[in-house]
């Protein structure tokens, strides 16, 4: 579907614009007849909404911004032309802490195991600002654990933390736009055909793997019908009815074959650590509604993503699911913030110049 | 002088059908063009700043215009406008069949519009997912989940019975 909607792609105003050609030739002399000076732009701020929230048993006082109103435009919506810094990213994550062999407190993103008391599947994020003392819902086990909301700033590739909230706390940033997975295990035809063969789902899977063009297997809800898809089913699969047994639905999905993203999938668990060690979990899904490769990572920041990108590859990519443990809490779409509450915080008061320059990126 | 010229004429003829065109997604043609118009006289003045592959400027440029002094022209146009606009745009590729495109540009139509520029920042315009999410101004990974979204709710547009089926219409 995404292929063919890219071949949609418009690629002449003319369809819609009349005249197209000479009017576009008077926008040019209107612009270039404009006063060519580079200027300074007047900067305003979009309401800055900012919070104070109070620190648990403390007297410091920290100052949190929701950041997408704070974003400086200039008067004539032009962003920086060359780019230039911006202002760290405050985002959150469901974690559980557990105690490090130190008697620290650690922060396991990602990958928990379920036994008591938990085991993390990653090496623990330190979150040396903390001590156990102040986490005074944390379970006596040993090691100490709880679960917690935590929000962090990028420090490199490593999330710093900053604040700690009790899971249940109305004031912890939500993630506003949580990832749910799609499926559609239907069948993939209206009529089955007849496995003439003595096989079962396993000859049927390996069969069906070994073809050209192979996506995804699954049984229906029902329990009763066996789909197999492929890029090119019709050339594909004609002999899987003499393997099969059961009945059987060949069809295709939306995607590329399952042996190219799980190629990608392996160039990325064997890259170099600073690659693979944001990594968390990694799949390959497909249903009805397609196949795609899917990641887990710590924290989507833009280089990672570029580096995935790299790896998997231009094809893949279109096909392939970034999920960031720690979710952007600017991007919500109420303005409604809840009332703070005491989370256990070591912010840092952030200062913003009002008129930034023109370079500074917006 | 001569030599800003010539140069702003090149980024000029490289890029004002694809800002015209992300324009008329959002706008009527004559409020389009007003911002057009505004964008490359913005670039203009600031000609000495802009990069090599200025488009995602411009188109942020266009963004923040049609936000900024268009929004309630862009609020004012109906669903069924839009859509008549968004058939007109759309490239008729001969490997495309009439269907397809009718069913491709429906399913498009009942996207929220959120995930929709999302998809189409990147489908059509050409934009990296960085760039798309700098212009929308939220995060590379909220704006890979609007795509995933738009693509699965097109996917389960373009197949309803079977969706209906499992219940996820």
């Amino acid at each position: 579907m995404p292929d063919d909607l890219s071949k949609l792609a418009p690629d002449d105003p003319s369809r819609v614009i009349e005249d197209w050609t000479s009017r576009k030739e008077r926008i040019l002399g209107q612009a270039m007849r404009s006063d060519g000076a580079a200027h300074r732009s007047r900067w305003r701020w979009l309401a800055p909404a900012a919070a104070l929230v109070l620190v648990a048993g403390g007297a410091a006082v920290a100052m949190h911004l929701a950041t997408p109103d704070i974003v400086p435009v200039p008067a004539d919506g032009s962003p920086s032309a060359s780019g230039g810094q911006e202002a760290p990213e405050v985002r959150a994550a469901e974690v559980v802490l557990l105690e490090t062999d130190d008697g620290g407190v650690g922060v396991c993103v990602g990958v928990v195991g379920a036994s008591l008391p938990p085991s993390c599947g990653a090496e623990l994020i330190p979150a040396s600002d903390f001590t156990w003392d102040e986490i005074d819902w944390a379970a006596e086990t040993q090691p100490r654990f709880a679960h917690a909301i935590v929000t962090a700033e990028l420090d490199g590739r490593t999330p710093v933390v900053r604040e700690i909230y009790h899971p249940d706390d109305p004031a912890a940033p939500a993630d506003p736009h949580p990832y749910e997975f799609a499926y559609d295990f239907s069948p993939l035809c209206e009529e089955p055909i007849r496995g003439t063969g003595d096989g079962d789902v396993a000859a049927l899977a390996a069969a069906a793997e070994a073809l050209p063009g192979y996506q995804a297997l699954w049984v229906s809800s029902d329990q009763a019908t066996y789909n197999v898809a492929f890029t090119d089913p019709g050339a594909a699969a004609a002999g899987l009815g003499a393997v099969f047994s059961g009945n059987l639905c060949l069809g295709t999905i939306e995607g590329p074959a399952h042996a190219g993203l799980e190629a990608a999938q392996h160039r990325v668990l064997d890259a170099p650590p600073d690659i693979s060690d944001q990594l968390r979990s990694s799949s390959v899904a497909a249903s009805r509604l397609g196949i795609h490769l899917e990641f887990l990572v710590v924290w989507d920041h833009e280089e990672l993503l570029a580096d995935l990108e790299a790896l998997v590859g231009p094809e893949a990519w279109t096909h392939t699911v970034v999920i960031s443990a720690f979710y952007p809490i600017d991007d919500a779409e109420s303005d409604e913030q809840p009332e703070p509450s005491s989370p256990i915080t070591r912010s840092i008061p952030k200062e913003v110049d009002p008129e930034p320059s023109p370079h500074s990126d917006g | 002088m001569e030599a800003r010229q010539e140069r702003f004429t090149l980024l000029y003829q490289q890029c004002v059908d694809r800002v015209m065109i992300y324009c008329l997604r959002h706008l009527d043609a004559g409020a389009a063009e007003d911002v057009v118009s505004e964008t490359f006289t913005i670039a203009w003045r600031r000609l000495d700043e802009l990069r090599e592959h200025p488009l995602p400027w411009l188109l942020t440029t266009a963004h923040n215009l049609i936000r900024n002094n268009y929004r309630s022209r862009a609020s004012q146009r109906s669903i069924a406008q839009r859509m008549t606009q968004l058939t007109q745009l759309a490239a008729e590729p001969a490997e495309v069949t009439a269907s397809r495109r009718h069913d491709l540009l429906t399913a498009l139509g009942a996207l929220a519009d959120a995930d929709r520029e999302a998809l189409l920042l990147t489908a059509w315009d050409g934009l990296s997912s960085a760039e798309a999410a700098r212009l929308l101004g939220c995060s590379p990974g909220a704006l890979r989940v609007r795509i995933h979204r738009a693509r699965r709710t097109m996917a389960e547009a373009l197949h309803p019975s079977a969706a209906e089926r499992s219940g996820h219409a």
